[in-house]
């Protein structure tokens, strides 16, 4: 690992954040935080590898806040600011972490009663993303704090954390709740009422963040510190409250520093306690990095800095640029879905290629000639070029670094013919799917009339049944039926001018994330988690405990129902040592070698459309032994 | 015992339970409110509320909103440059290029070409640095002139921002007359919006007719703006607008500069509020790149304006600069409509098919002509106009 020298002039603090902290430490601590974190969302692949999957800022008539989810945890954290501070040549930030688990996790079992009936509204969404107007709930999911603290000279700059192992709460006489026709214990005498998991969880935000802030310096910390202290739990009847020592539990504090600073001192007067700590973990410098502390995102951050020295093992992401077929005839619509995706992608400063045959120029075969990259208005296209497809992409990935790459073919070409080309592209793109656009009004005609339409209809993995404004409504549904007599397996939209928020289908595995695999002291049950969305679009995500039985996982894969749409994991076979990364896009799938033996989580993200009663408990069974 | 609590699962037994099934508990009361390990939440920060005076009316004339031509050249340089992050004074780009290529450019490199030009040349200075730069004809400009008519009718002139090719620029002012008010100090200030080279870079055009014009700049500019300022001849009052502070210019009329990095390595963008009377809160935006849910709320917590409405809209709309978790809400047209903004002028990053949903969800987008190279009567585009609290 390279030398975690810290010298001071390469801080490069003033590049990214250029607030005043002499002056207004509150305003200049969130607008540090808020460099931290927008910057480190710019580049797609940065932020990916970092561990965000998405973040939105709150502002409310009083603080600024956000909100976020990140890789590994299947619910929403929240951040708000809470205090700053001036102290001993440091300026200190502190913030509140809360946690709001997703309404199906398992999680909500060891929230407080009151939290888990909060995340059970159906509005319970609405109040995450606006949090910050109602204190409730801030502090309700409340798991920890985050400390940010610059050094007056700008010279050190110090990220820590604090939260209890478990955040207890036991209700002495019991709860009981009407339900079943009478009242129900809720809640035993002497049992739980909150007995959440706050410090594992607080630590992987703490983890994305920090892998941000070296990001963001370009400079991995040089200290390190662990303390840990005896913890207390509350204990209430009717009439009292009150905290107790819990022999399980401890506080726990961390704290990162990077450049030249006098850490431990600061380090005290955040912790400020008189009472003995129970462990500690010190490192600095040269030493051995504790073990719990090896594989941190924030060691190999400053490296993501350029795409271009992107070291593939090290970001655990594939840096091929996703391809997508895109089909159908003349006029059905493509150019108008085109100029969509492409808008809705540069307004996200994400470049696409588009490759676009001339039209007309079709072989003997069927195969498409004469690949050139054209032009298309708004946005994507590059050079001119012809020859064929491998030389096109080549053309194109040594000058550009697309995010997306789209094959447009002509209304005569036949993308199932194209799929022997794709393949021989896959060291250079990824293959992601087949897009064909449908015109509602002229369907008939055209499956009477041209082969090719069945065959585009066949190769497709969505399909958008276009100009759905210009049909009625029972030709619509004849229509889609049609489509999904010819071809069962596709993902159908409804449309009009192509219209299709990329967001649903594109991006999905960005997003969706894998769910909480490290649930502490539950027990290895398979916990399933679904998510939501529109158009009757789902994510499930399933555990899995054991390797698996290859012939039997396969066979299942082989006869899934058309229902599923995209899967993706790291699972392992009971014939094989090492982990399998497992992707599957309607109906065909790849086996890879996943190189990452220290990831441990054994999953599946399953994601569909429409109702499949089963469906899930099919792949369960798949994945037991 | 904790573990397994019997059959009672808490997510079965809230599902789509009112609230109040909690009872008088000490749950209800406000178990949360107590708690060895808590905080107070809130900090005491106050809504500031702050009152700009009032104006009777602003317009908006659209001097150039194509900040650039070619979309697909653009980002390919970025791309190519090596993205989003890169310091955009290294690009190579006019006015900056010192013909070593993509990517591999410098400020001081780049200024050494033309400096002796500035600001009394520009047409000697482009063509100089057409030959050393990478896609020079690419390079447009944003730039907007705000006329704002005060209560007892005076009117007064302010331009935001001066675009970035200098040839393009020159010819903009020309077709709208700036360079005539500009030479005769009609306008009263520069406000630049932010440091990106569509905004910022054709500063020499705006210095070439008044160098002595007042111009603010936004906290956070790097040191190669700083410098650039001076070397593009400018001479007059230079006013550092701090961020995160309202900063008020005239009755009714105010900047309000937002402390964030921006890509391409920009720190600070800053957008005019103007409170016009009887009708609300105009916001005039270069890019907008914070996004405009971000900065309508800002509006709302800051400033105190008429009928309490948000009013008027004019210039580049982004959404936000990241992705939201949730991807229903990464939609600007669903976002914008809850400020019920009742004018709204949008061209330039916005994007054209965006602004058509707009029109389509009939939102009150004011259309424009699609003339000297604005592409689609959706945006509000070059050499058009937009009146707020008075007719155009």
């Amino acid at each position: 690992m390279e030398s975690r020298c810290n010298d001071i002039h390469a801080m490069k603090l003033r590049d990214f954040f250029r607030g005043d902290i002499r002056n207004d430490a509150q305003s200049a601590m969130q607008e540090l935080l808020r460099a931290i974190l927008i910057r480190a969302q710019f580049d797609p692949g940065a932020r990916h590898a970092l561990g965000w999957r998405g973040l939105k800022q709150s502002v409310t008539t009083a603080i600024e806040g956000w909100t976020a989810r990140i890789d590994g945890y299947a619910g929403v954290f929240g951040i708000c600011f809470n205090s700053s501070k001036k102290e001993n040549g440091w300026v200190i930030g502190a913030f509140n972490l809360s946690y709001f688990p997703d309404a199906e996790e398992a999680l909500v079992e060891r929230c407080s009663l009151r939290a888990a009936a909060y995340s059970q509204r159906p509005e319970y969404m609405s109040l995450v993303r606006d949090f910050l107007q109602n204190e409730e709930m801030a502090s309700i999911f409340s798991i920890g704090t985050l400390f940010l603290a610059l050094d007056i000279q700008e010279q050190a700059l110090y990220l820590g954390m604090e939260s209890l192992t478990v955040q207890r709460s036991i209700a002495r006489n019991g709860v009981k709740l009407p339900g079943n026709g009478g009242m129900i214990w809720a809640i035993e005498p002497g049992g739980y009422d909150q007995d959440f998991p706050s410090l594992s969880i607080t630590r992987a935000f703490f983890e994305v963040l920090a892998a941000s802030l070296s990001f963001n310096l370009e400079q991995l910390p040089g200290w390190l510190i662990e303390r840990c202290y005896p913890g207390m739990e509350i204990v209430y009847d009717d009439g009292k409250i009150q905290s107790t020592p819990a022999s399980d539990i401890e506080d726990v504090f961390v704290g990162l520093g990077y450049g030249e600073g006098r850490f431990d001192a600061l380090f005290e007067t955040l912790v400020g306690k008189d009472s003995v700590p129970s462990n500690e973990i010190r490192w600095c410098g040269t030493d051995k990095i504790p073990e719990g502390y090896m594989h941190m995102r924030w060691w190999c951050a400053p490296r993501v800095k350029n795409r271009r020295t992107l070291n593939k093992e090290v970001l655990r992401i594939d840096e091929r640029p996703p391809l997508i077929i895109l089909s159908g005839f003349l006029g059905a619509g493509k150019t108008s879905f085109l100029q969509h995706f492409i808008e809705y992608q540069t307004q996200r400063s994400r470049f696409v290629a588009v490759i676009q045959n001339e039209i007309g120029d079709v072989g003997l075969d069927g195969k498409l000639l004469d690949y050139k990259v054209v032009e298309i208005d708004e946005g994507c296209v590059c050079c001119s070029l012809a020859g064929n497809l491998k030389r096109a992409v080549q053309d194109i990935l040594s000058s550009f670094q697309p995010d997306f790459i789209i094959l447009e073919t002509t209304g005569a070409a036949n993308p199932l013919n194209l799929l022997d080309e794709i393949s021989g592209l896959e060291a250079l793109v990824r293959y992601d799917c087949t897009v064909t656009v449908v015109d509602a009004v002229n369907l008939n005609h055209s499956l009477s009339h041209f082969s090719v339409a069945v065959d585009q209809i066949k190769a497709a993995d969505i399909l958008l049944l276009n100009k759905s404004d210009l049909v009625r409504e029972a030709c619509l549904q004849k229509a889609r039926q049609q489509l999904q007599d010819i071809n069962p397996q596709a993902a159908v939209f409804i449309t009009e001018q192509g219209d299709l928020n990329p967001s649903l289908v594109f991006d999905m595995e960005e997003r969706w994330a894998k769910g909480n695999l490290s649930s502490a002291g539950t027990n290895s049950k398979l916990s399933v988690h679904r998510y939501h969305s529109h158009d009757g679009l789902w994510c499930q995500t399933l555990e899995i405990a054991h390797p698996m039985d290859r012939k039997k996982f396969l066979s299942v894969v082989e006869s899934l129902p058309p229902a599923i749409f995209r899967m993706k994991g790291i699972i392992e076979f009971s014939d094989t040592p090492q982990p399998i990364l497992f992707q599957y896009v309607a109906g065909r799938f790849e086996l890879s070698v996943f190189p990452r033996p220290e990831i441990v989580d054994r999953f599946l993200i399953v994601i569909a459309q429409g109702e499949a009663p089963g469906l899930v408990g099919k792949i369960y069974e798949a994945c037991s032994r | 015992m904790s573990e397994d609590k019997g059959n009672f699962s808490r997510r079965d037994f809230f599902k789509g339970a009112a609230m109040g099934v909690l009872g008088g508990t000490a749950l209800a009361m406000g178990l949360y409110s107590y708690s060895p390990w808590r905080k107070s939440y809130f900090p005491e920060v106050k809504r500031k509320m702050t009152d700009i005076g009032v104006c009777k009316s602003v317009k908006v004339t659209n001097i150039s909103e194509t900040s650039w031509f070619k979309n697909a050249v653009l980002m390919g340089d970025i791309k190519a440059a090596g993205g989003l992050l890169v310091n955009q004074y290294t690009y190579n780009w006019p006015p900056f290029g010192d013909g070593t290529g993509l990517g591999k450019g410098s400020y001081e490199k780049g200024i050494a070409k033309i400096k002796h030009l500035l600001p009394n040349n520009l047409e000697e200075a482009w063509r100089t640095t057409e030959k050393l730069s990478v896609s020079p004809d690419n390079a447009g400009g944003f730039a907007a002139l705000i006329e704002v008519e005060e209560m007892n009718g005076r009117k007064r002139k302010f331009l935001l921002d001066s675009g970035w090719s200098y040839k393009w620029m020159d010819e903009s002012f020309k077709r709208e007359g700036i360079d005539q008010m500009l030479k005769n100090n009609e306008i009263e200030a520069l406000i630049i919006s932010h440091e990106h080279f569509d905004h910022f870079w054709g500063v020499p055009v705006t210095f070439k007719y008044a160098p002595n014009i007042t111009t603010y700049y936004p906290q956070g500019f790097y040191p190669e703006g700083l410098q650039y300022l001076k070397d593009a001849g400018h001479k007059g009052k230079l006013i550092q607008v701090k961020s995160g502070a309202l900063n008020p210019i005239i009755p009714g009329l105010a900047t309000y500069n937002f402390p964030v990095p921006i890509i391409c390595r920009v720190y600070g963008e800053q957008s005019i509020y103007a409170n016009v009377k009887d009708h609300g809160l105009v916001s005039i935006t270069g890019c907008c790149h914070f996004g405009i849910i971000q900065f309508s709320e800002t509006a709302f917590r800051e400033i105190t304006y008429e009928k309490n409405q948000l009013y008027g809209i004019y210039g580049g709309l982004h959404i936000s600069p990241f992705e939201d978790w949730d991807p229903k809400y990464d939609d600007l047209v669903i976002s914008l409509g809850k400020y019920n903004y009742q004018k709204i002028g949008c061209n330039h990053c916005t994007g054209v098919l965006c602004a058509k949903k707009f029109i389509e969800r009939g939102y009150p987008v004011q259309k424009g002509t699609a003339r000297f190279r604005s592409p689609d009567p959706a945006y509000l585009g070059n050499g058009d106009r937009i009146g707020f609290g008075i007719e155009v």
